[in-house]
């Protein structure tokens, strides 16, 4: 019985990893194809039982497609090898990319889905946020409103600048990553980020005993790791997959926009509508946040006019009191 | 005691629940000064156009296509806002705001769409409304909209969409056609789908609402500065969009537009964090500096041992 189920849970692996890099790097060693082997050998009486050359393995194919392999041709690799192709891969990019994100401020009404499944994503606990729907004020006279605030993903971002290890860094599409195990903890880059995008994991991160057979991702950035920098990553691993970021996704106000600047279109991530880039911005007098940094901000806001709801939090329509109270 | 209470409890339920069923059965109601409410958004052409376009966006996933009857299964079910006889029973003011209001299961639009665009869709379920009056100019155009309409029913499959592009110009031609005992024909008042294909979704090119011509032709044209990737190459993508009539028809076609910049992120990404990264110059300075102390250092030795084995 026992022996039965370690067969199962080799095969979950070898399939999750599978799933991972293909039918040439595939399958969890020989534990796996031994399980394999013997599974559809016993699987199917009557029929003979092949010789374990020409068995024939079913393997996951990075895309989603199920292929078979001969079990002869089947080369086994290593987990640290996986790591490696994740961290060669999370850190080159998507080539020809250039990842930009426009966000709407007449429609943001605090709903913080966003903030939610973003926390879900990337397992951060809850006081700790990649995006965070912020209550702003700009002056005493004129009417508050929310703020969507993540990464800005800036295109001289000053946090890379100031890793003494390389463990943040800029892609070719213009992402700004962690790598965690590169990490060392010393805090520059939080010190050096003037629009204070990232958090810090001072304790054991969510679900950290339950991720720790996970590979690293260095695309998602889970398992996050104790004693290292956390910030937004633009779901660099949904976009690979050529789906819009989690956040985006998870908005039901049509808030966010987002999409590529070398194809100069933004895709709404509530209605699927896809504009021009550069007119969207021009109309509706687009603007970056601190601007006179030279940071170049690849996030956008549309700014908070003809708003379609009125500000209101916890049953108040104005920030006055927690401003000048 | 215990019977009691479970009469009670259910009673209870009952109540609460009473006002629920009366609603899903009664109809939904508006105030009076709402339903006299008057549409501020004239009638015309461009109302209607954007009335439509905000209907398929919005309204379509749950209320199905105008006319087809084919809204979500839900309870109560989402009625065809097409049909004449939702369109007498409700004025102009009572759409508004059961839209804007929303109730149970139909969301509120307050705070997704505008004034404008609300008034815009009332605009365009009136376009569809028989008994509506609307000014001459509109009511002119319309019948001749309806008309080629029974040609669409005639012509049959196999259905032909081609995609044709005057590079020059930057003008994309798509022509359908269906077939009519044995021959080609032209389907006109089809709406066709004309975009260029961008890394999540298709970028429109068309005029919102567009419909083939006489001759089964929509001219288009699209944006010859649209940045696309380093080598300016992308794909026009045309299809039918009633694919409830038509099946899934699409046609492709490559086009040049203008090449984006290429980034260079990585070159400047770290200052010296790396070996790759770390300027030659410096790297030279630093070695020749070393290298000079250290021979010097060696020189000294050298001679004092050589001091020492001539003191001997």
């Amino acid at each position: 019985m026992s022996d039965k189920k370690s067969k199962n849970n080799s095969r979950r692996e070898f399939l999750k990893i599978g799933s991972l890099f293909g039918v040439g790097v595939a399958a969890a060693g020989a534990a796996a194809y031994s399980g394999f082997a013997s599974q559809d050998g016993h699987g199917t009486s009557g029929e003979t039982i092949l010789s374990e050359s020409e068995q024939k393995i079913k393997v996951l194919t990075e895309d989603g497609t199920l292929a078979e392999i001969k079990a002869s041709e089947l080369t086994p690799i290593k987990k640290d090898e996986y790591t490696d192709a994740l961290q060669s891969q999370g850190r080159e990019g998507i080539a020809g990319k250039h990842w930009a994100m426009v966000i709407d401020l007449s429609r943001c009404r605090n709903v913080r889905a966003c903030m939610a499944s973003c926390q879900n994503a990337h397992h951060l606990r809850d006081e700790q946020h990649h995006i965070n729907v912020l209550r702003m004020q700009d002056d005493r006279n004129t009417e508050p409103y929310f703020m969507p605030k993540p990464c800005f993903h800036c295109d001289n971002p000053p946090c890379t600048k100031v890793c003494p290890v390389d463990a943040t860094f800029k892609r070719q599409d213009g992402i700004v990553l962690i790598d965690n195990e590169r990490c060392i903890g010393c805090r520059f880059c939080i010190a050096a980020c003037p629009y204070s995008a990232r958090v810090f994991n001072w304790f054991e991160p969510k679900d950290a005993e339950k991720d720790e057979e996970l590979l690293y991702n260095v695309e998602l950035n889970v398992p996050q790791k104790k004693g290292t920098v956390s910030k937004c990553l633009f779901s660099a691993d949904r976009l690979r997959e050529g789906k819009l970021p989690y956040c985006v996704s998870a908005c039901p106000n049509g808030v966010y926009y987002f999409g590529d600047l070398n194809e100069d279109a933004v895709t709404n991530g509530t209605s699927g509508e896809t504009v021009r880039f550069s007119e969207l911005i021009r109309q509706n007098a687009g603007y970056t946040l601190m601007p006179e940094l030279g940071t170049k901000p690849n996030v956008y806001y549309l700014p908070p006019k003809n708003r379609m709801f009125p500000f209101e939090f916890k049953g108040k329509t104005t920030l006055d009191d927690e401003h000048h109270g | 005691m215990k019977k009691n209470n479970i009469i009670t409890n259910f009673s209870v339920l009952l109540i609460l629940l009473m006002p629920l069923m009366g609603w899903t059965q009664s109809e939904w109601m508006v105030s009076d000064t709402k339903q006299k409410e008057k549409n501020p958004v004239a009638f015309s052409d461009a109302s209607v156009k954007d009335g439509k376009v905000q209907f398929m966006a919005n309204c379509k996933s749950c209320h199905g296509d105008p006319g087809k009857d084919n809204g979500l299964p839900l309870v109560p079910k989402p009625t065809d806002l097409t049909l004449q006889a939702f369109l007498d029973l409700n004025t102009d003011g009572s759409i508004y705001h059961k839209m804007t209001d929303g109730q149970i299961t139909m969301p509120s639009y307050k705070a997704i769409l505008s004034d404008q665009q609300r008034w815009s869709i009332v605009n365009f379920l009136r376009s569809m409304d028989k008994n509506h009056k609307v000014a001459e100019s509109v009511a002119a155009s319309k019948p001749q909209k309806e008309a080629p309409k029974e040609e669409v029913a005639i012509a049959e499959a196999p259905y032909y969409l081609s995609l044709s592009v005057d590079a020059a110009k930057n003008e994309a031609t798509t022509v359908f056609q269906g077939t009519l005992n044995g021959e080609k024909t032209a389907i006109e008042g089809a709406e066709i789908f004309i975009g260029i294909k961008r890394y999540f979704n298709n970028l429109p090119v068309m005029d919102a609402g567009a419909t083939t011509n006489s001759q089964g032709i929509i001219k288009t044209s699209y944006p010859g500065d649209l940045l696309s990737g380093e080598d300016g190459k992308a794909e026009l993508i045309a299809y039918v969009i009633d694919t409830e009539t038509y099946g899934e028809i699409t046609a492709h076609q490559e086009i040049t537009l203008s090449p984006a910049h290429p980034n260079h992120f990585k070159d400047t990404r770290a200052l010296w964090a790396d070996r790759s990264h770390f300027p030659w110059w410096l790297m030279i300075t630093y070695l020749s500096i070393v290298l000079i102390v250290w021979s010097v250092m060696a020189k000294v030795v050298i001679n004092m041992l050589k001091i020492k084995s001539l003191g001997k």
